[in-house]
């Protein structure tokens, strides 16, 4: 069973021998003992036990965690540190609720999804008006007081949303052989419009009808992880009604590990919507569905002139297992220019919305893996989900280097016929 | 927030020494410094992290000034309780200090601070051709220095040694806060005592230890595996004797009993033969091809005449991996069995080896616990592991029981409480058992003369 509260977590902390096995592939863990995952497993304990209150160090600690499950693929004895910090945010969220900010758009944002498209076109409007050049904009003086860096890389917002661009349905290029459901979530919608496009462009090719149902709206990762499972079921449960109408596709394709991952797990798992399941078995990652339905006539190879190498989203690999196929895709493609970097699957420090409310710490993490970009030699580094994409893009500017990140779709998309 | 029983002057002069990041005071803080790898568990009044020598040199000159205890700790990785603050004070966190500072092919030497993980020492041996052998079942995460404290051993103990056979020289901080050296960067070295081997294996209550060179050889190039089941554990004992016995020199040598098997095949479903009493693994390593064939098939042939009902040899590195898969998870299956699982450390000389096992499964029956029972069975160490719930008084009582019995059995067959995890305060009561009083004696001596305030590490076996 999954905890979700503190006081469930006797059974799920028990089997933790202290072993402390879980440090070595942590990437928050930098040798204090506090940072590791570990330390969250018996602090979680020693609150449960009423040994220690809930105190802001607590607090601090339960939340300097990625969930990127890496510890729990450490632990011999199955636990599952994340999951422990998560329930520990579920009791903290309970007892204080959650910072203003994240309450706005939990509560109100994300459970209005055509709003936040206007929102999302408005901020793109002013964006346009104020200058066009993002990266050297003088309102960048104001990040600091939302928290963020001077030089954070900020996506273009406002262009045509995926929803704006493509009707509900969308024809196969030639001959019809299956049917086909596309969950976006957020960022293949609002933020990057054209890994969506890019993602439906693939299905259609393959033969697929694909169903886009332009009332989906969050798929709920951003929310649970920061311990808020109420609203979190309420926008699960907004979009399994949507789902639940669509009986005539064979799969729910999704473009972003988290995405995959919340629904063909979490809802039923985490948010207890066990009736979900069904949907759940429907999902599919689009490296998985472009490997199983594309042949030797559907695969160009493509001269990128430059190198390529892959970053294994956490949710997309550890969540939906999913890690094999992006790469024998990309190299079926691109051949001698893909490359593999080192500590390929090693969480980039983004977190969803981690990098957001910890953008010191998000880059602290990311260091390894731009070291490990730097070594690979590669021009460009493709990953399977948006807020990946997002951070290591920001990692880069950050860093003054010159490599540049896009969702694997994009790179899928154009060696496909 | 400052929670510790520390004076406030104390603090702020610790604070002086380490800066106010390398200090750790608050509640929180300081109960993730509370443990180590085994149950016991005690909240230090707060922890350093020193960036060097000289900082650790004036904690413990004030700590003998002020009257608190010091305790090193690399990883808490140790299943003793050896880095855990049993008497209070200060717990010293020494993974700041974590710089590899040379790497030398000609002389086969490697120079480290005690915060370096044991693997990456193991990694930058491996990238320029050379080995360095010690590989405890923790070292993904544990500390070189916490390994020589401990003097760890590992899988290839049997052949190659443990941590005190490839250290060639040490620097460390005395309790009262001098700076000593011992031992030398060469192959030989009779100058003094030899201190080197004190330190090893001293547990944190002789001296800090802020500088280790350590000894490197030849990568095998050859690697061979077999498998074997035997009927029952004693006779997998006998079998295992047998080969040390025939001259032969595994790299590997390891034993998993009919409770382990079962326990394994359950977690990992890897088609093992689930009715043998026990396995038996083998490994043979070497710089020469034919070297390694020859002892590989000598063992092959060993192994059926002592009784083996199956010999299996890998013919390629996959069959290889597969064979050794078995070994890898079964610490993970079996803590995933029960709740509780209580790794034990007893070590025989290995002709008593299928005796000790017998005793073990004796122990379990009569004390009614489930007891799994793997290990470097090659070097006579043995891992018993005891599986229960430590929720549960009355079965922790019996779990008791059987760990006093197990100690016993190993000391009447002229073994050791403890091969390779240490005695720190777990393994404490037992210590006087297997040395006597005379060297109990020469131990407390040796303590009060080099930390006559009982500074470093108190509360431990001596």
């Amino acid at each position: 069973m999954i905890p979700k509260h503190i006081a469930d977590l006797d059974e799920a902390v028990s089997h933790c021998m202290k072993c402390g096995f879980c440090k070595a592939s942590c990437p928050f863990f930098i040798g204090e003992e506090t940072t590791s995952p570990r330390a969250k497993v018996r602090l979680a304990r020693a609150v449960a036990a009423g040994e220690l209150d809930v105190t802001a160090g607590f607090k601090e600690q339960m939340e300097r965690c990625l969930n990127c499950g890496a510890c729990a693929e450490e632990c011999p004895s199955g636990v599952e540190p994340n999951r422990i910090a998560l329930a520990a945010r579920c009791s903290i969220s309970e007892l204080d609720g959650l910072p203003l900010t994240q309450r706005l758009i939990f509560s109100f944002a994300l459970k209005h999804p055509r709003l936040m498209a206007l929102g999302s076109r408005a901020a793109g409007i002013a964006q346009q008006v104020s200058a066009i050049d993002l990266q050297n904009n003088p309102l960048r003086r104001l990040l600091p007081i939302v928290g963020m860096r001077r030089d954070k890389d900020l996506p273009a917002m406002g262009r045509r949303s995926l929803f704006a661009s493509l009707p509900e349905i969308n024809e196969p290029f030639g001959d019809h052989k299956i049917t086909v459901a596309y969950f976006p979530g957020c960022a293949a919608n609002l933020i990057y419009p054209e890994v969506g496009l890019a993602t439906v462009s693939i299905l259609q090719k393959l033969g697929a009808r694909v169903i886009l149902p332009h009332d989906l709206g969050c798929c709920s990762t951003p929310v649970w992880n920061s311990g808020d499972l109420s609203d979190a079921r309420e926008l699960a449960e907004r979009n399994i009604r949507i789902l639940s109408q669509i009986d005539d596709a064979q799969y729910l394709v999704t473009s972003c590990g988290s995405c995959g991952m919340t629904i063909s797990q979490e809802w039923s798992e985490l948010l207890g919507f066990s009736e979900t399941e069904p949907i759940g078995r429907k999902v599919i990652d689009i490296a998985d569905f472009v490997t199983k339905y594309a042949d030797d006539d559907n695969i160009q190879a493509v001269d990128s002139g430059q190198i390529i190498t892959y970053h294994d989203p956490c949710h997309l690999r550890r969540g939906m297992g999913v890690y094999e196929t992006p790469r024998q895709l990309l190299t079926s493609i691109y051949g001698d220019n893909f490359v593999e970097m080192e500590q390929a699957d090693r969480c980039c420090g983004g977190g969803g919305t981690f990098c957001v409310y910890h953008p010191q710490l998000s880059q602290t993490v990311a260091q390894t893996k731009m070291e490990c970009l730097s070594q690979s030699g590669a021009g460009l580094v493709a990953t399977g989900c948006s807020a990946c994409v997002i951070q290591l893009r920001d990692s880069i500017v950050h860093r003054k280097m010159q490599q540049k990140a896009t969702h694997t779709v994009t790179l899928i998309d154009q060696g496909l016929k | 927030m400052n929670n510790s029983s520390l004076s406030a002057t104390l603090i702020s002069e610790l604070t002086s020494i380490v800066g106010a990041e390398n200090i750790l005071t608050s509640t929180e803080d300081r109960i993730c410094y509370a443990y180590d790898g085994q149950r016991v568990e005690y909240v230090p009044e707060a922890v350093l992290r020193p960036a060097d020598s000289q900082q650790i040199s004036r904690i413990l000159t004030l700590a003998n000034e002020e009257r608190f205890p010091v305790v090193p700790r690399g990883a808490g990785t140790g299943l003793s309780g050896g880095s855990v603050a049993a008497s209070g004070g200060v717990v010293l966190d020494l993974t700041r200090m974590d710089r590899i500072i040379e790497v030398d092919p000609g002389n086969l030497h490697m120079i480290v601070e005690p915060g370096v993980i044991t693997t990456a020492i193991i990694n930058k041996a491996e990238s320029i051709g050379l080995l360095y052998p010690p590989d405890p079942g923790s070292m993904s995460v544990s500390t070189i220095g916490g390994n020589v404290a401990e003097n760890a051993g590992g899988l290839r103990a049997g052949k190659y040694g443990v941590t005190r056979n490839y250290l060639m020289q040490i620097q460390a901080i005395a309790p009262t806060g001098e700076a000593f050296l011992s031992g030398a960067r060469t192959r030989k070295c009779v100058a003094g005592y030899d201190l080197v081997s004190l330190m090893c294996g001293s547990e944190g209550t002789l001296g800090v230890i802020t500088e280790i060179s350590l000894r490197l050889v030849p990568m095998p190039k050859y690697r061979k595996s077999m498998m074997a089941t035997f009927p029952d554990a004693a006779s997998a004992g006998q079998g295992i004797a047998d080969i040390i016995a025939a001259g032969l020199v595994p790299s590997t040598l390891e034993i998993i009993d009919n409770t382990t098997l079962r326990v394994i095949e359950d977690y990992a479903h890897l088609g093992l033969p689930i009715d043998a009493g026990a396995l038996v693994l083998v490994e043979f390593d070497g710089l020469v091809e034919s070297v390694v064939d020859e002892e590989s098939d000598q063992a092959f042939r060993s192994l059926e005449s002592s009784g083996a009902t199956t010999v299996q040899q890998a013919d390629d590195a996959e069959q290889r991996d597969k064979i050794w898969q078995a070994r890898r998870v079964a610490l993970a299956a079996l803590s995933r069995a029960r709740p509780t699982s209580i790794l034990e450390d007893v070590t025989v000389p290995l002709p008593r080896l299928s005796e000790m096992i017998d005793r073990v499964q004796q122990i379990g029956q009569k004390n009614s616990v489930m007891i799994g029972t793997f290990g470097h069975a090659g070097d006579g160490n043995l891992h018993p592991t005891i599986l229960a719930d430590d929720r549960d008084e009355e079965e922790m009582k019996r779990v008791e029981a059987a760990v006093e019995e197990l100690i016993a059995a190993a000391l009447q067959l002229g073994g050791t409480v403890s091969g390779e995890h240490g005695i720190g305060f777990s393994k404490a009561p037992f210590l006087a058992q297997e040395v006597g009083e005379g060297s109990m004696e020469v131990m407390r001596r040796i303590k009060r003369a080099l930390d006559p305030n009982g500074i470093l590490n108190p509360g431990k076996f001596v």
